[in-house]
């Protein structure tokens, strides 16, 4: 079974099956331009914990069919369907969410960030325009008058 | 700003919310607002993405699955001779749908340039040059009631059969032109559900069509069957 090392933003080594690793789109292209490495891979955008995170997704993954190519014009699933191992991954709390979210996209782990993304998705459904900047620390840049003509032409899909 | 949420990654986010919890996001801020009115993706969600002119779904043999909009189904449709403006309310508040700018949303996403609106075996094509919108389509609806009643094929007691919405069955592209969506309004069966619910069940579905005819009045003729000459009026322009 061959492995590869990864060092993490705070300079931790973490030895992962290759095969693990290479759900990483960013890590397979990387292994395939530079053929067998020793040396532990530089991952200069996540920190240690971050990293074994996503490893472990990976490795609950590893025996997943390839991602399908994405042609974003009719690929929009309901935001629920995401599988109970990957819901219970994903009870973190907010900050390593969206680490886990970013860490995901820098690494080009299309799957990772489909349930990172959809776990916020569910986090903004059924709130309100209030409550949705209170859960993401958002600031309302909108006037008093702005915001109440947007709440006036939406009014139609208001839950009553 | 977006707080902890990536700028760069709010669009894979809200693709997950339908029209409706999107709308819901359109006024947390103004970063919101941009991405929900610029990006294609957001806006083919909100029904608010024009048709294109050459869309890589119009692919001669394949089917292509059109979303209608919502507002459809939480309106209510009076037939009259009054102003449709005045016949088209929401279902909870009462109030015109007309008077929101969901009106002009188009129809059904992806937006096209001609819908056709099929009602009792007739169809009636709706057309709008930048794409046909939700008031387009129920210009068309009501053109065809009105027809369709006039001409005697149709006696719909809107008070037992409310109007639902519609429904769009899946079908295949015409080769080399494209498809238009083909949109069947459907019905609520009231006096069906207040049998079931008297009963102690569970409504399984309320929805009709009038190719069901629960209670076609004997003494009229079976609706033509389709594809029939368009009635008149042969089109209806959708602005």
């Amino acid at each position: 079974m061959s492995e590869i090392k990864l060092l993490s933003s705070d300079q931790a080594t973490i030895t992962v099956e290759k095969s693990v690793a290479e759900r990483s789109i960013l890590i397979k292209n990387m292994l395939e331009d530079v053929g067998e490495v020793t040396e532990a891979i530089p991952i200069p955008n996540v920190n240690e914990n971050v990293l074994k995170k996503v490893i472990e997704w990976c490795e609950h993954h590893k025996g997943d069919p390839p991602a399908q190519a994405d042609d974003d014009s009719d690929s929009r699933k309901k935001s629920s369907d995401i599988d109970e191992w990957d819901q219970k991954f994903m009870q973190v709390d907010q900050e390593m969410l969206f680490e886990i979210i970013l860490a995901a996209n820098y690494l080009d782990i299309k799957p990772l960030l489909d349930v990172g993304c959809k776990t916020v998705a569910n986090m903004i459904k059924g709130k309100s325009p209030e409550e949705i900047r209170k859960t993401f620390n958002i600031q309302n840049d909108f006037t008093p008058e702005e915001e109440e003509q947007i709440r006036r032409e939406n009014e139609w899909a208001e839950d009553r | 700003m977006t707080g902890q949420i990536p700028p760069y990654l709010l669009v894979d986010i809200l693709r997950n919310l339908n029209t409706k919890e999107l709308l819901k996001t359109q006024s947390v801020s103004k970063t919101f607002h941009e991405e929900l009115t610029t990006r294609a993706l957001l806006r083919r969600i909100l029904f608010t993405l024009p048709p294109t002119l050459s869309p890589a779904e119009e692919v001669p043999g394949l089917s292509i699955t059109y979303d209608l909009h919502p507002v459809f189904r939480l309106s209510e449709y009076i037939p009259g001779p009054t102003p449709l403006c005045s016949r088209v309310l929401l279902r909870d508040s009462g109030w015109p749908v007309s008077r929101y700018p969901v009106c002009l949303a188009f129809a059904c996403a992806p937006a096209c340039t001609k819908v056709e609106v099929e009602l009792c075996g007739a169809v009636l094509v709706v057309e709008g040059a930048e794409g046909v919108s939700v008031f387009g389509v129920l210009e068309g609806l009501d053109a065809l009631m009105n027809e369709r009643h006039a001409n005697g094929r149709l006696c719909w007691d809107s008070v037992q059969f409310p109007f639902a919405g519609f429904r769009t069955p899946l079908l295949p592209s015409t080769s080399g032109g494209g498809s238009s969506p083909r949109l069947i309004p459907e019905f609520h069966n009231l006096p069906e559900i207040t049998r079931q619910l008297s009963h102690g069940k569970t409504a399984t579905s309320s929805l009709i069509t009038f190719e069901d005819q629960i209670s076609p009045p004997a003494s009229l003729p079976s609706p033509i069957p389709h594809p029939p000459p368009p009635p008149p009026p042969p089109s209806s322009s959708s602005t």
